[in-house]
């Protein structure tokens, strides 16, 4: 009989375990907040769906939402896919955000963001600290892109892998110019 | 729609398209965006996500607003320099902690009521006014410290 108890009760620790396991990973915000890391939970929002501009490096972004943490702006970007992955397309696309929004409001954006991918099958939210790309490496990527746009480059990098090709619909005419695909 | 103005400005998701595949970004401009079937639905799903995302936004921030309103501080003293430099000290300190973070809710459950209770009493709200000055210059330099420690 004792071993009956024993049992039901690390079972019902288990289960109290995976919960607030799975509560910790998914972000501690509920209602508004869920899918939010720790720290931003209870923060200011100082934007949402907001556009900014950098005339410096000729950049423009709109960011979904904006913290004021700790004397300064933490970017928060959601994403909608089936798993649940962060890609460079995102800190790419952050990291324009950062930029603009630090050269038109002139607050110290945080080089740290969170990323917050919500499931599309599910719809729970995971955030995900992602670590920004600086002013540096964003210009010479602009720079790039303008080459690429006006045809100045002649050996643009292909996608990583043919999977994405396949969701392109640029693929039968990639494949008849580089041959490679 | 993009203005004139922003043409020659290059977007986020333009430049992010660089980190997926650069031949794409050439297609993209010799022959124009072809999304396909499958894109646009996941720009459709995407675009409803974002639109419940931002009426969270909308409540975050008026809550946050509410929020500060309800601070002792903000009665007492109203939205000023002490205030503010409380508000960098509940950021920089105690939401770094565990404790720090579970009284901040504790907090903000209370302090509508509190202040409630206290508006009706404007001589408690007067006398609270020294002691809150004193604790926001002890904030202010702990804030000034953190933060020269941050930026050094």
């Amino acid at each position: 009989m004792h071993d009956a108890w024993g049992a039901i009760f690390v079972l019902m620790l288990f289960v109290a375990s995976a919960v607030l396991f799975a509560r910790l990973r998914n972000g501690a915000g509920g209602g508004d907040e869920r899918g939010l890391p720790r720290e931003l939970v209870g923060a200011e929002v100082a934007f949402a769906e907001q556009t900014f501009r950098s005339a410096r490096n000729g950049l423009i972004a709109k960011l979904d939402r904006a913290y004021r943490l700790e004397g300064q702006l933490k970017l928060v970007e959601l994403k909608t896919r089936l798993s649940d992955v962060v890609y460079m397309v995102d800190v790419v696309e952050m990291s324009v955000q950062r930029l603009a929004l630090q050269d038109q409001t002139g607050e110290p954006v945080s080089m740290d963001a969170w990323v917050v991918v919500q499931s599309s099958n599910t719809g729970s939210r995971r955030p995900h600290r992602v670590r920004l790309l600086g002013r540096d490496e964003i210009d010479s990527m602009a720079k790039r892109y303008r080459q690429i746009r006006i045809g100045r480059i002649s050996d643009p990098t292909p996608a990583r892998s043919n999977a994405q090709c396949k969701r392109c619909s640029h693929c039968d005419r990639c494949a008849a110019t580089f041959h490679d695909r | 729609m993009r203005g004139r103005r922003d043409d020659a400005f290059v977007s986020a998701s333009e430049l992010a398209q660089m980190a997926y595949c650069e031949r794409q970004v050439a297609f993209d401009a010799a022959f124009g965006q072809q999304p396909t079937p499958e894109r646009r639905a996941a720009q459709a799903r995407g675009t409803r996500a974002h639109d419940e995302f931002y009426r969270e936004s909308q409540r975050i921030a008026r809550n946050s607003a509410r929020k500060g309103y309800c601070f002792v501080a903000t009665l007492a003293l109203g939205e000023c320099d002490e205030t503010r430099a409380l508000r960098a000290f509940r950021d920089l300190y105690l939401r770094r902690t565990a404790a720090g973070r579970c009284f901040i809710y504790a907090y903000y459950r209370l302090s509508p009521s509190l202040c409630d209770w206290m508006r009706l009493r404007p001589r408690l709200v007067r006398a609270c006014r020294a002691p809150l000055r004193l604790l926001s210059a002890i904030a202010t330099m702990l804030v000034e410290k953190a933060l020269g420690a941050d930026h050094a």
